[in-house]
């Protein structure tokens, strides 16, 4: 595979197994693409024989790699934020009667239903310090999440704040670890 | 969106009416809603002022709002006070009222939520604030408080 010497081209190197190519842009992010998609960029670019046209190939395949690179990131703090989640309700469990994840406010809202109604100070504070600790965590804090405490109620007064068409119950009543 | 001095003329029309609400104890749970919108203007005149947040905040939500408190570390502790009383003031405006009568005791409202969370807020925000505005909130608050 070619490799461009130019500081402004795109950098690509084969590695030695799967079928990767490893692809290094001009910003510096790096990138595994497959052969295919490589030798998909270098024939168009061959086909158009405008040396300028390699790179804008490589870009559109890199842009590609990119978006899917996002996304598994994203999904990966996502599956990080679940499992802390997780952890943090089954650790409280005694107090919680039902979780919800839902969106709201294009961010993500944990909704969680008290099992008492009067107000209780101690686990308010304790729920204060989870959603400032998931701010602060480098991990999660380009990820737009609060909180929504509720004394115990009834479908009617938990649902109005979950949303129809996005929302996940949290089940770890009877969870063990 | 309206500057620095136009949150604080908000913040204290909101004081008056939450005094207002604190003597008629049939509607104290409201109380809370209308100390959060207090908080809401303070803490909107403290992010006017400080240019990177303010930049952050154009054109933002409630989400947006509290994202620039609980990620900048000198409005820590506002925050922390802040989103309390936010999640209290949803649960209050948004459950119907056989519920919250039995979720806050009026007791619990004026300690914990009006001496407690709203006194922190402003207490916390004065470092951010003109001298006369701080003069003008403290003064209400006291009425209120005492």
């Amino acid at each position: 595979m070619a490799v461009s010497q130019s500081k402004n081209y795109v950098r690509i190197e084969a590695s030695n197994k799967d079928g990767i190519v490893f692809v290094e842009t001009t910003d510096g992010d790096r990138f595994f693409m497959s052969h295919e998609d490589a030798a998909r960029a270098c024939s168009n670019y061959q086909l158009s024989k405008d040396s300028d046209k390699l790179n804008i190939f490589l870009t559109d395949a890199l842009e590609a790699c990119r978006i899917r690179k996002r996304d598994d990131e994203q999904l990966k703090k996502f599956q990080l934020l679940l499992n802390k989640l997780g952890t943090w309700l089954f650790d409280h469990n005694e107090k919680i009667h039902k979780t919800f994840l839902t969106v709201c406010e294009g961010g993500l809202l944990l909704v969680i239903v008290r099992k008492e109604l009067k107000y209780d100070e101690e686990f308010e504070s304790q729920v204060t310090d989870l959603d400032m600790d998931i701010a602060k965590d480098p991990d999660f804090s380009e990820i737009p999440f609060s909180v929504q405490t509720l004394p115990r109620c009834d479908a009617d007064g938990y649902e109005s704040f979950c949303n129809f068409v996005w929302t996940l119950e949290y089940m770890t009543r009877n969870a063990k670890r | 969106m309206p500057n620095d001095s136009e949150h604080i003329k908000a913040a204290l029309h909101n004081l008056d009416v939450l005094k207002y609400l604190l003597e008629k104890p049939e509607f104290c749970d409201w109380s809370v809603v209308l100390a959060f919108y207090v908080a809401l203007h303070v803490v909107d005149a403290v992010i006017y002022r400080n240019p990177a947040a303010h930049r952050l905040r154009h054109g933002g939500n409630h989400q947006d709002r509290a994202n620039i408190l609980k990620q900048t570390k000198c409005y820590e502790k506002i925050a922390r006070n802040y989103i309390e009383l936010y999640r209290t003031s949803k649960t209050v405006r948004y459950l119907e009222g056989s519920i919250t009568i039995g979720f806050l005791s009026n007791e619990t409202i004026r300690t914990k939520f009006i001496k407690g969370h709203l006194t922190q807020i402003i207490k916390s925000c004065e470092q951010f604030l003109p001298d006369q505005a701080c003069q003008q909130l403290n003064s209400s608050l006291t009425v209120i408080c005492n």
